[in-house]
């Protein structure tokens, strides 16, 4: 079973691109491919990994209850967008394209929660990362090209980073087996090395900041359903990444747990900033999730830095991501759907779900969120002094942030230009409602990880309160702020993928530095030894001493002689 | 006189001899001549399974005579041997098929395909060659069979590159030469894997083998494209899509790495090339061939000239393995030989199917191609992920390998030589895809091709057949008839 979860996918992605199928077709095959997912998230863990000797270097796959977690979100998300992404894309010429990449994207992505040893992982991971691009390129645009560039070149740096921390991880455990490796690494000297690296070629992935910039980028101009898996599931694998190997639980690893945090705190902070000037939905929903990624990197950090914290924080993450991939998914179809609602009720379960996948983000009481950020907080009480006194005021103000930058959303999501879509299929409708419903029911997912992780009373009504006033401060901040002339005057606005500029800037100077222009100019005449020989002889001078020569070899007696002296060399040379 | 002397024999002249009967067809007979050609590969093929189904249940096939002076002319099956008869001969069956189809309608066919099986031949003996001196008689006749082959088309600039090709490979052979009757100077007639009998005098002439080591590998630098000596093989990319095909993937650079994997792992040994201080500078000239090669790449603008560059940077990876030393290192090494060799024969069955069909030579010209030739354009894109390295493909195994043994053998500089080397493959690959897929043309929208009637079938089924076997040859690498299971077994018999 566990191979038919990622073996199903790749075989539609043939499929589609191989035959013009019929609508309903796909809409079946978008149905099953997940379909296998579901079956390994909800059945009982495995006991023994599935050995593959013959796959790769001997591959095997594994279920334990965390992964199925992570695999149960992951295959809601592809379900819902690969329903709505059938109705989406109309024109079946695009639409085959697009759907070839979207399954080797599904299969990539199943195969990383299931990958057992570092290889079947990180040939997951790539095919995931090379698929993603055709989704993010997918409409053409000279906007879509750059994001697709500034994409594929982070991407592809982020892979060398991971390769390198892989083989890393091969020298000190043989085995390949990622629970053996993570083991080996916490007693290896190459440590603070291979997290190193990890945190960068995973942090790519996961947006963690100061290697976001492709997100926001990527994020609005990939049709609405691909970036609903992006931010729904494909960044989620990069803290997946983290979450598998880095040896957190083994080891105290301080540093590294406050280079989490203090990373992950400035996305947390900075994105929401950057993402409060921006005026595009999408691009705010992305900076929303560079900011929601950074407060997964710092629990991350919280449950790296004190051995006995990873207990704890390994839940909270893994409901903190479910949370994040049900919520970000409803809102990112939202924009799609509103096109479609026809109706004043359509109209209104858009707004419903929108609102619903909001609150729960911003750990409102009753939602899957409220229940992951009481958890996170516990954590905090195993930290030392100053961090402990430090996060009572940053969480609830990460929350401000988070309910701010949502409030944004919703803004500009309603100023939006009207542009109705007539479809008569209700598809567009059954994926939004799954997601919905998955957000709504999320709470009952997570209660069993976390509810013996949390310490403070959070089911009372002081604790209800204190977590609604963070919202209304942000809403009644953003209420005072759009009546202020002078914030309604002087409306700043931030390039999406902020840090990009400059680095393309730099670029562009490197660019002309008269070295690399010469390696990159094209095309240079090449170093030909034998024409330089040719040319030398060619000289008139020359040919007629060779001639001279070649005369005098030419003469039967000196031929002769030469080839006598010549049997002779060879003889003795041979020491006969 | 039994079948364990013959069979290396009948090898070689199931080529030969089917080359000599083209020669002599008249060049309309293309379906005789195609008969042949089929049959003489074909045969082979089935008698190399035979041979290496033979060689892994312990048999040993040996051909030894004496020729003049005292010298052997050996033929030995080893395990090294069976990696690249199988790489050549396999690779030659479907070469051969795409050949026909390539070649349909074009004159002086008769000629072509001789040479075409002598050149395989010539190749085979290489591989087969048990010590230097019958290694340097089929090396010398991969010279002169393959010189017709890279000027077929006869035009002026292909002369030119095949007087290029002349030089460079003539006076490759005779420093390989003069390396040779030094060594046989020394020691007398050795066999390969008698690398004890040269570690008996290293102490007494250190500086000699020094020198003779470095007269081989110059020698057989030519062939297997070690920069500076690398110039001849971009050049040479003139010849027909299929011959560059194999001269890339199975001929001649093959039996340039090949003979240098034989001088340090069957002549010297790793361990005296090791106590000789032999291995870092080949180390050090390997690596700065595939940074080189990268970077040249990078500047081109001809698609078949890019490819070249990139094999001058990807067969060095071949003899950084080897020079790394160590089990997995080495192992990385001989199973790059062959996953290079099918990813590279993909990639120019794919320029050759581009330029037949498309006319289009240059990479500036590749826009729209994936919509054109979309299976063409799928094994192409295949293929140069493999190159750069990524999983699941071929390429990803030989890397891993190759970087994890650099490691292991603490020589972590080697492992940054591959991975900023990836990084420029992916420079120079990637924007090559991204034109074929997501760019359309312009100007002349052409009429759609769909399925497999968007080139001839020859050139079609050998394109997809070599890109599945790269992606077959990563995927199921562990499986036991892999060709990593294979060079696992070589390195294991190195001893190191």
């Amino acid at each position: 079973m566990k191979a038919i979860v990622i073996s199903l996918p790749l075989l539609i992605s043939v499929i589609v691109i191989l035959s013009r199928l019929p609508v309903k077709l796909h809409y079946l095959l978008a149905f099953l491919a997940p379909l296998p997912a579901f079956i390994v998230a909800l059945g009982a863990p495995s006991v023994y990994p599935q050995e593959l000797p013959w796959l790769l270097l001997e591959a095997s796959l594994l279920v334990t209850p965390d992964r199925q977690v992570f695999l149960l979100f992951t295959a809601l998300v592809w379900l819902a967008s690969g329903l709505f992404s059938v109705a989406y894309l109309t024109s079946p010429k695009k639409r085959e394209q697009y759907l070839l990449f979207f399954y080797l994207c599904m299969a990539g992505n199943f195969g990383i929660y299931l990958a057992n040893d570092t290889v079947t992982f990180y040939s997951c991971f790539s095919i995931m990362t090379i698929s993603a691009y055709g989704l993010i390129l997918h409409s053409g645009t000279p906007r879509s090209r750059r994001a697709g560039r500034i994409y594929l070149t982070m991407a592809i740096l982020g892979e060398a980073f991971l390769f390198l921390g892989l083989i890393l991880l091969a020298r000190i455990e043989p085995g390949l087996i990622i629970s053996d490796s993570k083991i080996a690494l916490a007693r290896s000297d190459s440590l603070s090395l291979v997290v190193v690296l990890l945190m960068v070629g995973f942090g790519v992935k996961s947006a963690l900041f100061g290697l976001h910039m492709w997100l926001p980028l990527a994020h609005p101009v990939a049709p609405v359903p691909a970036s609903a898996v992006l931010s729904g599931s494909i960044i989620k694998a990069g803290v997946f990444g983290w979450y598998i190997f880095l040896p957190s639980g083994l080891a105290s690893l301080h540093i590294f747990g406050q280079l989490f945090i203090v990373f992950g705190l400035a996305g947390a902070f900075l994105a929401v900033l950057v993402g409060l000037t921006q005026r595009e939905s999408k691009v705010v929903l992305a900076y929303s999730s560079v900011s929601q990624m950074g407060i997964a990197a710092m629990i991350m950090g919280l449950g790296m830095s004190e051995a006995e914290a990873w207990a704890g924080a390994s839940a909270v993450i893994l409901v903190f991501v479910l949370n994040h991939a049900m919520a970000k998914t409803t809102l990112f179809l939202s924009v799609g759907a509103i096109n479609y609602a026809d109706t004043i009720l359509k109209k209104g379960w858009v707004y419903a779900g929108i609102i619903l996948a909001s609150l729960s983000l911003a750990g409102a009481p009753f939602t899957a969120g409220y229940i992951a950020k009481s958890a996170a907080e516990s954590l905090t009480f195993l930290m030392p002094s100053p961090w402990k006194d430090l996060f009572e005021w940053l969480l609830p103000l990460a929350t401000v942030g988070t309910s701010l930058l949502l409030l944004h959303f919703i803004i500009i999501f309603k100023n939006r230009p009207e542009r109705l879509i007539s479809d008569p299929s209700t598809m567009i409708w059954i994926s939004w409602s799954i997601m919905v419903t998955a957000v709504a029911f999320a709470i009952w997912i997570t209660i069993p990880y976390l509810l013996p992780q949390i310490d403070s009373p959070f089911l009372t009504p002081y604790s209800f309160l204190m977590a609604s006033l963070p919202i209304l401060g942000a809403t009644l901040i953003l209420f005072i702020a759009l009546k202020n002339k002078f914030v309604k005057q002087t409306r700043l606005s931030l390039p999406a993928g902020d840090m990009i500029i400059v680095f393309e800037r730099m670029l562009f100077y490197i660019r002309q530095l008269p070295l690399l222009k010469y390696v990159l100019s094209r095309p240079r005449p090449q170093i030909d030894f034998a024409l330089m020989v040719e040319n030398y002889m060619d000289s008139s001078e020359k040919r007629r001493q060779m001639l001279t020569i070649e005369n005098g070899i030419r003469r039967f007696s000196n031929a002769t002689m030469i080839f006598i002296v010549l049997v002779l060399a060879i003889i003795l040379l041979t020491g006969v | 006189m039994n079948m364990l002397f013959w069979l290396p024999i009948f090898i070689l002249l199931s080529s030969f001899l089917t080359g000599l009967l083209i020669f002599f067809l008249p060049s309309h007979k293309n379906g005789t001549r195609a008969a042949l050609n089929m049959i003489g590969a074909g045969l082979k093929l089935v008698l190399v399974i035979l041979v290496s189904w033979g060689v892994v249940h312990g048999e040993e096939y040996e051909t030894r005579f004496e020729i003049i002076l005292g010298f052997a002319f050996l033929l030995k099956i080893d395990h090294m041997s069976l990696l690249m008869v199988i790489l050549s001969t396999a690779l030659w069956f479907v070469t051969t098929i795409y050949s026909i189809g390539y070649m349909r309608g074009l004159p002086n066919q008769s000629r072509f395909f001789g040479f075409f099986s002598l050149c395989v031949t010539a190749s085979v003996g290489v591989a087969l060659a048990g010590n230097l001196i019958t290694f340097f008689i089929f090396y010398e006749i991969l010279t002169l069979t393959t010189y017709p082959l890279v000027v077929h088309k006869g035009t002026e600039e292909s002369l030119r590159a095949g007087r290029t090709y002349l030089w460079y490979t003539l006076a490759g052979g005779s420093i390989l030469f003069l390396g040779i009757v030094w060594m046989n100077a020394l020691l007398g007639p050795v066999d390969f894997a008698q690398t004890a009998i040269t570690a008996q005098i290293a102490k007494s002439h250190t500086a000699e083998l020094r020198i003779i080591f470095a007269t081989l590998i110059a020698g057989l630098g030519v062939k297997s494209a070690i920069w500076p000596l690398h110039g001849w093989l971009p050049v040479a990319m003139i010849a027909p899509a299929p011959v560059s095909a194999l001269l890339h993937a199975v001929a001649v650079v093959k039996a340039g790495v090949f003979g240098i994997l034989r001088v340090v792992f069957d002549v010297f040994g790793v361990t005296l090339s090791t106590s000789l201080g032999l291995l870092g500078p080949l180390a050090l000239f390997a690596a700065i061939t595939i940074i080189y090669g990268s970077l040249r790449a990078l500047q081109q603008n001809e698609l078949k000239k890019m490819l070249a560059y990139s094999t001058v940077s990807q067969v060095s990876y071949i003899i950084l393995g080897a020079a790394a030393t160590g089990l997995t290192a080495s192992t990385g090494s001989l199973v790059h030989l062959i996953h290079q060799g099918i990813m590279k024969i993909t990639l120019f069955f794919c320029a050759g199917i581009i330029e037949k069909t498309l006319q289009i030579r240059n990479i500036d010209e590749l826009y729209g191609v994936g919509r054109q030739l979309p299976l063409t354009a799928a094994a192409f894109t295949l293929a140069a992920l493999g190159m750069i390295g990524l999983p699941p493909i071929a390429g990803f195994v030989s890397k891993w390998h190759l970087a994890l043994g650099a490691l292991e053998a603490e020589q972590t500089w080697i492992v940054i030589v591959f991975i900023v080397s990836s990084l420029l493959n992916a420079a120079y690959f990637l924007p090559v895809l991204y034109k074929i897929w997501f760019k359309v043309r312009l100007e002349r929208v052409p009429e759609e091709r769909v399925g497999l009637a968007e080139a001839p079938g020859l050139l079609l089924w050998s394109t997809l057949f070599t890109a599945a076997l790269s992606l077959a040859a990563g995927l199921f690498a562990s499986s036991a008839f892999s060709p990593l299971e294979l060079a696992r077994t070589v390195a294991y018999g190195l001893k190191l």
